[in-house]
């Protein structure tokens, strides 16, 4: 089936899939489903992100009779993703992890003033944050991957966490002030682990 | 730092619209529970690689002109060629007599609720026996010619869960090619059932085929009931 083209909009998939076009819901899905994965990482680790992110696309579709086809598309699915996430981490009882993909410094230029050196300090750093970032309760991990990696507004944010917006201000800033207190436990034993000079 | 974070988070590369697709066909077949993973990999084994393959043009024409099931394959074409409609069937009158020889067959009807009583037929137990309702016409082949459908660009089929049996979907006006010629036809549905290739033409979405579909029983039982008079 062709792919929709982007002026079809998401509340016109949703209610033909209502009426039984599978193929209109297949579009919502591939749309969507980056960051629906994304956000099931953040919250159940890459291990079991596929599987929450195929249940929260299931219910969905169970649940389009009572989605506003006026509203936003994304912050809905999201929440739904995010909650199956929720219940698979709840269920397995580990640490998160967060995998980052692997980039290759074969094929990366440095910038201009930055060596390779630089890159691998770079690549330290990221792997030094997505530890941290899976260090902090699911509730910020959430708040944060909606804000830096899907780059929701305010408004899609209050929908995606079911809140007033007023509330994901400070559910937003309470998880950067925890962020940043992992980041700096890291950075302190980081400093206990180095040789002394 | 998060903003570059965020697209560096190692996720999978394979689209997952296969296997959520084959979750729902699974579901709307009524298992109440949901089926394990494993079941579920097994169960759309058949689906999942065609079904991804059609999504990616340009593989999606290569892999649709072997699209088929039964006796019946698939084409996407540019322009669909000259067809005739289909002609009168012969048979009128006597739905006790055709129900009779339907079940002799052992060959299925659909719920008299969702379709009302046949109008016409032609009956030929060695080949295609066809009935037509008032909104659809159902063919049953065994052993019968091929059947070709030619259905054009970009309308696709796609693969559908009808009961516990695969089907495709084919929506849209689109050409059945039978015996060297050429047939206007509606959207159509086509699934194998107990070895009786079974196709559900008709002006009419998908969701209605399928409760028309998944209504089907033997023959026999409509015999014994009073639904199908008058």
């Amino acid at each position: 089936m062709e792919p929709e083209a982007r002026e079809t909009g998401d509340g016109e998939l949703v209610a033909r899939a209502r009426r039984g076009d599978l193929g209109a819901f297949d579009e919502l899905v591939r749309r969507h489903e980056r960051s629906a994965i994304r956000v099931a990482t953040v919250v159940c680790g890459s291990g079991g992100a596929e599987d929450a992110t195929q249940e929260g696309f299931v219910r969905a579709f169970r649940a389009l009779d009572r989605f506003d086809v006026n509203r936003e598309f994304r912050p809905w699915i999201l929440r739904i993703v995010a909650n199956a996430a929720k219940n698979r981490a709840r269920g397995e009882r580990r640490q998160v992890q967060l995998d980052l993909r692997e980039r290759s410094l074969h094929g990366s230029t440095p910038a201009e003033g930055h060596d390779a050196a630089d890159l691998l300090v770079a690549e330290e750093q990221r792997a030094t944050v997505a530890a941290a970032l899976a260090r902090l309760p699911v509730q910020d991990r959430v708040v944060i991957a909606y804000r830096w990696f899907e780059d929701m507004s305010e408004r899609e944010m209050a929908v995606a966490l079911d809140v007033r917006p007023g509330t994901v201000k400070s559910r937003l800033s309470r998880a950067m002030t925890r962020l940043r207190a992992e980041l700096e436990r890291s950075e302190a034993s980081w400093n206990d682990r180095r040789p002394m000079e | 730092m998060l903003t570059d974070l965020g697209g560096l988070i190692a996720t999978p590369e394979l689209s997952l619209v296969p296997r959520v697709r084959a979750e729902l066909a699974t579901a709307a077949v009524g298992t109440p529970r949901r089926l394990s993973r494993f079941a579920l990999v097994a169960a759309a084994t058949i689906v999942v690689a065609l079904i991804a393959t059609l999504s990616i043009a340009p593989a999606r024409d290569a892999v649709a002109r072997f699209l088929g099931i039964g006796s019946t394959t698939v084409e996407p074409v540019d322009k669909l060629p000259p067809a005739q409609t289909r002609g009168a069937l012969p048979g009128s009158g006597d739905t006790g007599r055709l129900f009779e020889r339907l079940h002799e067959a052992g060959l299925s009807v659909p719920d008299a609720a969702l379709v009302g009583s046949p109008l016409s037929w032609r009956v030929d137990l060695k080949g295609e026996t066809t009935v037509a309702f008032a909104d659809v016409v159902l063919s049953q082949r065994r052993g019968a010619e091929p059947v070709g459908k030619l259905t054009p660009r970009p309308n696709g089929a796609e693969f559908v869960n009808v009961g516990n049996d695969f089907g495709i979907w084919v929506p849209g006006e689109h050409v059945r090619q039978v015996d060297g010629r050429n047939f206007s036809s509606s959207s159509a549905l086509v699934w194998v059932h107990n070895g009786v290739e079974l196709h559900l033409e008709g002006d009419l979405p998908l969701a209605r085929m399928l409760t028309i579909a998944r209504s089907m029983h033997p023959a026999r039982v409509a015999l014994g009931t009073t639904a199908w008079e008058g």
